[in-house]
């Protein structure tokens, strides 16, 4: 057991727990972040990405809105590698047309706060205009409005906090779960994690323990002996194996974004009091979502959907309020002040787009509990990657490397993505695709287990978008296997570890969904896993254990 | 094995497919563990179930022998073999490329795997590794020391994303098989080695001949472990199968199933359409070999079906609409999945029958992965169900025919 002293200790690796990292690390203060699992393992990574303010808010929670508009502007400037922009199409049903006077003076509240996130504003399109911009809308709409919006990959937005909380002096612990969060009489000094991979345990001290672990973030208070409550809520989405429309759609009650190769519909919101590390997409679940689009794009279920994913949003507690009314706000809680627990703060609420801002208030309240006067610089420091463009097409050129790949590495990287591609001249056989349907070089693969903290195949998955295409990881899963082995320098039987734990989490998106050409490809990756590979022979299972 | 068999008894036979299937894709290996008992249950006849397995394994070697493409192996003794994922696999039947690296025939072995350099469907230095480890921990009976190395593959412009079939057209020229042996030579002492590992790609058509080379040269038995999909050896198997249905007579139409005529019981017609051709066929005898979800034999949309003819379908003895879609998965990957025994239940003759036990056509019979109650994949039966119960098919129609006839 080691023990380590720190400033902070920041619980959770979503993107709050990595934007706090980063806001103090960058003011200097010695910081150590904990993820259970990987980052953007819960919560943000189950989130469609969209840096928007959320028209639908503007009627209950302007100041949200507002909030989210001002920070999605500073986000998309801080990575616009990681930016995409889309036209969000919004169809009139029957009787819309007449509808959407009675939230004009909403939407031109909200055309307002585009000069924050930098869009146009909205345009009312004629059903004949509408269908010309999307072919696959209804013929039954009677108009649309369209809005422009910003997205961002947000595995990566997370990743790159991370890095530069490291890069800023920060230390970074994955795969480990605190087990205790150390406490004398009603001073919070420390936290014990596991290392859910060794099994090894380890003690960490600080002068401040901050619990950002979204939807476990009662669990952690738990461990520290405080009572919280969320009022957390269940959100799940369908992925189709590719882009079925050019722009965003919204449904009645879902919607459908085109995402890198694919295309992703949601969202739920139901109430959800269960363990957060058991939430599973159903069956009726997706058929809601479908028969949401369906109203929009009639063909939707002509579509082929690969997987799905769940998460849980960590809102706010509201005794009595209904799922779709829960606030979109954030608190920093002082255990201080509201138990008498010294030395241990949680954040809770909020929503993706707004986590610096939600990050300068704990850091802040950190600096002002510590003494310390160091402002916050994260919305002037861009995020690593996104300190100056590069050309995709002269790095393709300069490097030999296909510009379609180039592409996705630049979308990931930006301008880091020179170091990637530097790996790709030094081992020309780092350009073979491990993933074929994203693509994914065996050079990323590296880049990601050494410089990126990825320890498993799933955290590559959330790193590179491994496996994540049609074929589910039927090809690349053991390929990688192989790669992360080598480059970890682990023994064979970690490999086979790997293998089985990715198929068994793969499954778990895939189960609810498995019809028409998707249920084929499963045959053909069973065949190769199960059939071929043995991984259901409980002695291969056995030697492989941890 | 159907078409082949049919033709071979003297049938006129008419093969109508899409394109490949799961054949294409697959090791090529065949499994025939629990064959035997799965083909008891269906016909009710323990002597008669033995004495077909023996007569459809015979006829296979026979068939690929004769297309130049040699088996070996048996029904009565499992061979085990490494695949390219660094496990092992047992089966019964395999190609002679793959025969050498047959774990039950060795005690001990010094293996050296041979990667290539941007092919990364073959991780020679992981499957050296992973070997080592499975012998190490008894998960194979071999004691193994292995070894691996990389070599750049001869007469490759580029030294990423190879693929397997590029590399085995390329084998297929004899002076490339030389120039690869020279380069494993400058890169090992091969008097430390008991056998050669290599991918899955020696010869896309010369397979033989690249093994004789490779086996003469090196002085060591040499052998490709399993390969997963895209698979030279599964396109190997399919084109020897094609080689031996083309040799019988067969004729191959490369058409869709678009519809078809019945009356009293039995189908008159099929009529098939090409890109610019229809066909209208009248076969007297028809035999279903259509595969599971790969195939399209059976396809899942709102419920599970059967496309062409929309005969039920039952996942083990149940008829689906009595079985809930939810309870054919489980919440385990590797655990039993229902759906994967989805598909036609027949009688003792292969007809396949209604949920009370009727047949439904007369002159209909159904084999290989189409059929309801066995999961390939997971076992027991495997591959091998599609090499007897195609067999077997041939011989009802045979019979039919020769006697009253299917329908009158």
């Amino acid at each position: 057991m080691s023990c380590d002293e720190y400033e902070v200790i920041v619980i959770g690796g979503g993107i709050t727990g990595a934007g706090i990292a980063r806001d103090c690390a960058m003011r200097g203060l010695k910081t150590l972040l904990l993820e259970k699992k990987d980052f953007s393992a819960g919560t943000t990574g189950t989130c469609m990405g969209m840096l928007h303010g959320g028209v639908r808010y503007m009627a209950t929670e302007p100041e949200v809105t507002k909030l989210s508009c001002i920070e999605s502007g500073i986000i998309q400037r801080l990575a616009p590698h990681l930016i995409f922009r889309i036209p969000w199409i919004m169809p009139l049903f029957a009787g819309g047309t007449a509808a959407l006077k009675g939230f004009a003076s909403a939407i031109a509240q909200y055309d307002e706060l585009g000069k924050f996130k930098n869009s146009k504003s909205h345009v009312v399109l004629s059903a004949e205009e509408a269908r010309a911009l999307e072919p696959s809308l209804s013929p039954n709409i009677e108009g649309a409005v369209t809005m422009d919006e910003p997205g961002v990959d947000v595995f990566r937005l997370v990743i790159a906090n991370v890095i530069s909380a490291a890069e800023h002096g920060a230390d970074i612990r994955t795969h480990a779960r605190a087990t205790a969060i150390l406490r004398d009489d009603n001073q919070v000094y420390g936290v014990q994690i596991t290392d859910t991979l060794t099994g090894e345990v380890e003690e960490y001290h600080a002068t401040y323990v901050v619990n950002a672990a979204g939807p476990w973030t009662p669990q952690v208070a738990t461990l520290a002996r405080v009572p919280f409550k969320l009022r957390p809520t269940k959100g799940i989405h369908i992925i189709f194996d590719r882009r079925i429309t050019s722009t965003a759609v919204s449904g009645a009650g879902a919607s459908l974004l085109p995402h890198e190769n694919t295309s992703i519909c949601g969202l739920t919101d139901k109430f959800f009091f269960l363990d957060p590390d058991e939430v599973r997409s159903s069956r009726e679940e997706v058929e809601y979502l479908l028969s949401a689009m369906e109203k929009a794009i009639p063909s939707i279920r002509e579509a082929r959907v690969i997987r799905t994913m769940a998460g849980v949003r960590p809102l706010l507690d509201q005794p009595g309020t209904d799922e779709r009314k829960l606030t979109r706000h954030y608190k920093v809680h002082d255990h201080e002040e509201l138990d008498g627990v010294r030395g241990f703060l949680t954040i809770a609420g909020g929503k993706m787009v707004i986590y610096r801002i939600m990050a300068e208030d704990m850091t802040n309240l950190i600096c002002q509990k510590l003494g310390r006067a160091e402002p916050c610089r994260t919305k002037e420091e861009p995020l690593p990657g996104g300190e100056e463009q590069v050309d995709p097409a002269a790095l393709a050129d300069g490097f030999g490397v296909p510009l379609h790949t180039v592409t996705r590495i630049v979308y990931r990287h930006g301008s880091r993505a020179t170091r990637i591609l530097e790996m790709c001249r030094e081992e020309p056989q780092y350009k073979s695709h491990v993933c074929v349907c994203e693509p994914v070089t065996e050079a990323e693969i590296r880049y990601a287990i050494t410089r990126e903290w990825a320890r498993t195949l799933d955290d590559l998955r959330r790193r590179t978008r491994l496996g994540m295409g049609p074929c589910q990881g039927c090809h690349c899963t053991k390929v990688a296997a192989g790669v992360l082995v080598d480059e970890r320098d682990e023994p064979a039987k970690r490999g086979h570890q790997e293998v089985s734990d990715f198929l068994q989490e793969r499954w778990k998106g895939r189960e609810p969904v498995l019809v028409g050409t998707q249920l084929r490809q499963e045959e053909l990756l069973r065949a190769c896993y199960v059939g071929v590979g043995g991984y259901h022979n409980p002695a291969l299972e056995k030697v492989s254990q941890r | 094995m159907a078409a082949t068999m049919a033709a071979k008894s003297g049938l006129g036979t008419t093969l109508v497919r899409q394109g490949y299937g799961a054949t294409a894709l697959s090791t090529g290996a065949v499994d025939m563990s629990g064959v035997a008992e799965w083909l008891r249950g269906i016909v009710k006849n323990s002597e008669m179930a033995h004495r077909t397995v023996d007569a459809a394994v015979a006829d296979f070697l026979e068939f690929m022998a004769e297309a130049n493409y040699p088996y070996a192996g048996s029904q009565d003794e499992s061979l085990t073999l490494i695949n390219a994922m660094g496990t092992v696999k047992s089966t019964h039947l395999a190609p002679e490329t793959a025969m050498a690296g047959n774990l039950e025939s060795t005690e001990s072995a010094g293996l050296l795997f041979v990667g290539i350099q941007g092919y990364s469907d073959f991780d020679a230095k992981y499957l050296g590794k992973s070997l080592r480890f499975l012998s190490e921990c008894g998960l194979v009976r071999s004691r193994l020391e292995t070894a691996s190395l990389e070599i750049e593959f001869p007469r490759v412009a580029h030294t990423a994303n190879l693929n397997s079939f590029e590399l085995a057209q390329l084998l297929d020229d004899g002076e490339v098989v030389l120039e690869m042996i020279e380069r494993i030579q400058e890169k090992a002492d091969l008097h430390q080695y008991t056998h050669l590992a290599l991918p899955p790609i020696l010869g896309r058509d010369n397979s033989g001949i690249v093994l004789a080379i490779l086996q003469d040269q090196t002085a060591l038995p040499c052998f490709e472990v399993l390969s997963l999909p895209p698979s030279v050896p599964g396109l190997r198997l399919q084109r020897a199968l094609d080689r031996a249905m083309k040799r019988q007579g067969v004729r191959i139409i490369h058409a869709g199933v678009k519809g078809f005529v019945e009356s009293q019981g039995c189908i008159r017609s099929i009529q098939a359409v090409a890109k610019e051709t229809e066909y209208e066929l009248e076969p007297e005898a028809v035999i279903l070999a259509t595969g599971k979800f790969i195939g399209g034999g059976i396809q899942r949309t709102d419920r599970l079906r059967e496309p062409i003819f929309d005969l039920p379908v039952f996942v083990d003895n149940g008829y689906t609409p009595d079985v809930g879609m939810g309870a054919l998965l489980t919440e385990r990957f590797v655990s039993e999945q229902r759906i994967f025994k989805a598909g036609l239940k027949v009688d003792e003759r292969f007809h396949p029958v209604s949920p009370d036990g009727q047949v439904i056509y007369s002159n209909l019979m159904a084999a290989g992965a189409v059929l309801a109650g066995h999961d390939y994949i997971l076992g027991p039966g495997g591959s091998g169900i599609s090499v007897v119960s195609g067999h077997l098919c041939a011989q009802v129609a045979l019979d039919q025919l020769g006697s009253e006839g299917a329908c009158v």
